[in-house]
């Protein structure tokens, strides 16, 4: 995948991944932000998940 | 000779933008090893939580402290940063604040931009060490998620647009009371303090924590050793910190955040000197190493608004008293039935405000750049009631909704039986935590290797 915006390194600017393909930047970005917030709501389930086992041993 | 003057010419301008060029380069690298350093403050505060922890709790209250760093990153590049640029003048959106946002060509590898990436991640750091300050006051009851929610919050919301108000060049208590702040005393220690207080208030005390008459009873850190050496981690880190308060400006002298001139070297005086004041103070008031090492640390945060500006003596004499009083606070919270394991309110939320008023007391008067206000009393008291109830309403009231819906605390047969058991696939000590019956004794050597303590 050639994600280079950047042919040259005379002139170039802004040479990250993606820099010139708005699709790009926002695919990685809400990719970024579905983990960050998947993460929490995992981390929730596999608290009371957590719990649960815990009371049925008890 | 006139192409011996258009070499000189060139050779001079050569020489210039070599000299700009080293100058941007040698600022990168200065904030570079700042937040390096930074990153000790969370080696301490992980290594203070787990020792101030009960041993059946060590590894949730470390994994908690790590998520903590490992959220409130990502969050303060999505949202964080862009705060911080939008809203110096209060909560209209300020014109240029788009280059800060997460997908503006400045927010990555860009050859024309050598400054915002190294001062985004100065700036992730201080987010996270002001999410990091509530962490070890909630320890062996919070829910891991929902304290992530609520330090996300702090780390990558709540302080940054604090600090926008009251930490930045065109910040309203500057421009508008001239707030002097260089050190964050106000932005991160009073508004992570207040907030935490805000928290704790909903969160409540650890089971077993008061008797039925409301009297307090110690639960005691199960590793203290640990917690001394979190502190003077945190410590070390704290120079970082407080390097990354001060503006490196290639070929001129330095500036504070608000563009008034300072010298790291001025930092340097009154940050050793008030760190040893603040030991000082705790050690007179409690005799306690963990708090002589807080108090280390109230020590700097109570010097931090002036760090440019004070007599050396006179920060000494502030961190003396800030560590003296430090403790009272945390005894006079105890006993007002709030649970914070560690002092965070006392040492970051009491310590920051004293910070933020000291100025007020002892450096009033001193002027300020252009034509904003010159440092004054009022000045820094609107600025401490902005950051208090900037902390603490947000804490409290994320708080308070997190508690009516059963979200904010584990359950009690959980938190009886010890989160590590139920949360965490591994042993902190698997071979077990042994101490002796008894004193051992070890007998006086006569001469040759000494003896081994008997088992």
């Amino acid at each position: 995948m050639n994600t280079s915006p950047i042919t040259q390194w005379e002139g170039a600017e802004a040479y990250f991944t993606f820099a010139n393909s708005g699709f790009g930047t926002a695919v990685c970005l809400l990719a970024s932000v579905a983990i960050v917030v998947a993460a929490i709501w995992y981390g929730t389930h596999h608290e009371s998940r957590d719990f649960e086992k815990f009371h049925g041993k008890g | 000779m006139e192409q011996q003057l258009i070499d000189l010419g060139q050779k001079v301008a050569a020489l210039e933008a070599g000299t700009a060029m080293s100058n941007t380069i040698n600022m990168e690298i200065f904030y570079w090893w700042c937040t390096a350093l930074m990153i000790t403050i969370h080696a301490g505060f992980l290594a203070y939580e787990m020792g101030a922890s009960r041993a059946k709790n060590v590894l949730a209250a470390g994994t908690k402290n790590l998520l903590a760093f490992a959220f409130v990153v990502p969050t303060f590049f999505f949202f964080g940063w862009w705060i911080y640029n939008a809203f110096p003048t209060g909560l209209t959106i300020s014109e240029g604040s788009e280059v800060a946002l997460p997908w503006s060509s400045a927010m990555g590898p860009n050859l024309t931009d050598n400054a915002t990436g190294i001062f985004w991640a100065a700036f992730a750091l201080f987010a996270a060490t002001t999410a990091s300050i509530m962490s070890g006051a909630v320890i062996e009851r919070i829910r891991l998620t929902a304290f992530l929610i609520l330090a996300i919050m702090l780390g990558s919301v709540v302080w940054i647009l604090g600090a926008a108000w009251g930490w930045h060049p065109a910040g309203w208590l500057t421009t508008e009371f001239g707030f002097h702040d260089v050190g964050a005393a106000g932005c991160v220690h009073l508004i992570a303090g207040a907030f935490t207080l805000g928290v704790l208030i909903n969160l409540g005390p650890r089971i077993g924590k008061y008797n039925a008459d409301g009297t307090p009873n110690p639960l005691k850190a199960h590793s203290v050793p640990l917690t001394v050496v979190g502190l003077m981690l945190i410590i070390v880190g704290f120079f970082g910190f407080l390097g990354g308060c001060i503006i490196y400006n290639g070929g001129a002298q330095w500036t504070n955040i608000f563009g008034q001139p300072a010298t790291l070297s001025g930092f340097a005086f009154n940050t050793v000197m008030a760190f040893a004041g603040g030991i000082i103070g705790g050690w007179v008031k409690t005799r306690d190493p963990f708090w002589m090492m807080s108090c280390g640390l109230v020590g700097i945060i109570s010097a931090a608004s002036g760090l440019d500006l004070w007599y050396p003596p006179l920060a000494f004499v502030i961190a003396v008293v800030a560590g003296f009083v430090a403790p009272m606070v945390a005894n006079a919270l105890e006993k007002a039935g709030i649970d914070d394991a560690v002092g965070a309110v006392a040492v970051h939320g009491a310590g920051g405000a004293m910070g933020v008023l000291a100025v007020g007391i002892f450096a009033a008067g001193y002027p300020n750049v252009g034509d904003m206000p010159p440092v004054s009393f009022t000045g820094q008291l609107v600025g401490l009631i902005v950051m208090g109830a900037l902390g603490f309403i947000p804490g409290y009231a994320m708080s308070a909704v997190m508690k009516a819906t059963g979200y904010l605390r584990v359950p009690r047969d959980v938190e009886i039986m010890g989160l590590d058991l139920v949360e965490v696939p591994i042993e902190a000590y698997p071979e077990g935590m042994t101490r002796p019956a008894a004193p051992i004794m070890s007998p006086i050597p006569t001469g040759g290797a000494a003896a081994v303590p008997a088992e």
